[in-house]
C-alpha cells in the first residue's frame, strides 16, 4: 500500500529528483508510525478486519497530502525562481531560500484534513460511522470514534507532510547549491 | 491494550480520543519547530468536530 501510495503522489513532484523515494518514506514514517503506535496503545483493533480497513484510510490521506505539499512546493519554487536565486546570490543557505514555500505548502496540504475536522458532524456524518452503527455499535461510541479516525488521519498526514517537505528541500538543489527546478525544464 | 483498562465503551471512546487528540497537537507541536504555527486551529477544528459529532448523534436518536 506504502509503495503504490509513494508512487502515485509522486507524479504531483515532475521534475525533483528521487520523488518517489521521498514520497514513500513520508508516507512510511507518517501514517506508518501512527498506525503501529495507535495500534499498541489499542486506538485501532490490532484484527485485521479492523487494522487494514482503518489503516488503508490513514494511508491514502497520507498520501493525498504529500502530493498535495510536493504539488504545491514545486509550482512556488517555480514561480519564484528569481526570489530563490537572489536569495542564495546574497548568501542564503538553500534550505533558508525556499523555507516560505516549504511552510506554505505544509500548511496548505493540511487544510482538508483540518476542515474536515472542523465541519465533523455537521457538513457531513462520514461512512465509517454509518458502517459502525450498521454492524450495531452504540451510536455515541461510533461517533467518538470517527472523530478518533479523523484526528489520526490529521496526524498521519501531518507528519508525512512535515518528513516530505524536509526530504525534498535537499533534493531541488545540487550539492553546489544550485536550484534544479526551472521553469521550461 | 487499553480494552482490558477499560470495560465502559464510553469511558474507552473518550480515552481514545484523548489519545488521538494528543497525538494531532505532539505533530503541531513538531511544526511549530518550523516556524509553522497550527496550534489554534487544530485545537479549535477538534472541539468542533467532537461537539458536532456528539450533537449529531443526540438529534438522529430522538428522531
Amino acid at each position: 500500500m506504502i509503495t503504490a501510495a509513494g508512487a502515485t503522489s509522486a507524479r504531483r513532484a515532475k521534475g525533483i529528483p528521487d520523488a518517489f523515494r521521498v514520497s514513500a518514506w513520508s508516507i512510511a514514517c507518517g501514517a506508518g508510525s501512527v498506525i503501529a503506535v495507535m495500534t499498541w496503545l489499542g486506538v485501532i483493533d490490532s484484527a485485521i478486519t479492523s487494522l487494514v480497513p482503518v489503516g488503508s484510510m490513514l494511508i491514502a490521506n497520507a498520501m493525498n497530502t504529500n502530493g498535495l505539499a510536493l504539488n504545491r512546493l514545486r509550482s512556488d519554487v517555480l514561480s519564484h525562481v528569481g526570489e530563490i536565486e537572489t536569495a542564495l546570490a546574497l548568501g542564503a543557505g538553500s534550505e533558508n531560500s525556499v523555507s516560505p514555500y516549504v511552510q506554505a505548502s505544509f500548511e496548505a496540504s493540511l487544510i482538508p484534513a483540518i476542515d474536515s475536522l472542523r465541519s465533523l458532524g455537521i457538513v457531513w456524518i462520514p461512512g465509517l460511522m454509518a458502517g459502525m452503527l450498521l454492524s450495531g455499535a452504540r451510536p455515541i461510541y461510533a461517533a467518538i470514534y470517527q472523530f478518533v479516525v479523523l484526528t489520526m488521519i490529521f496526524a498521519s498526514s501531518g507528519l508525512t507532510a512535515l518528513v516530505s517537505t524536509l526530504l525534498i528541500r535537499g533534493r531541488i538543489f545540487t550539492p553546489a547549491q544550485q536550484l534544479l527546478l526551472q521553469p521550461g525544464r | 491494550m487499553l480494552n482490558r483498562f477499560f470495560s465502559s465503551q464510553l469511558t474507552l471512546g473518550l480515552i481514545q480520543a484523548a489519545i488521538a487528540a494528543a497525538a494531532a497537537l505532539i505533530v503541531v507541536l513538531l511544526a511549530r519547530k518550523r516556524q509553522i504555527h497550527l496550534e489554534k486551529e487544530l485545537v479549535i477544528a477538534m472541539v468542533r468536530g467532537i461537539i458536532q459529532m456528539l450533537r449529531s448523534v443526540r438529534f438522529s436518536s430522538c428522531c
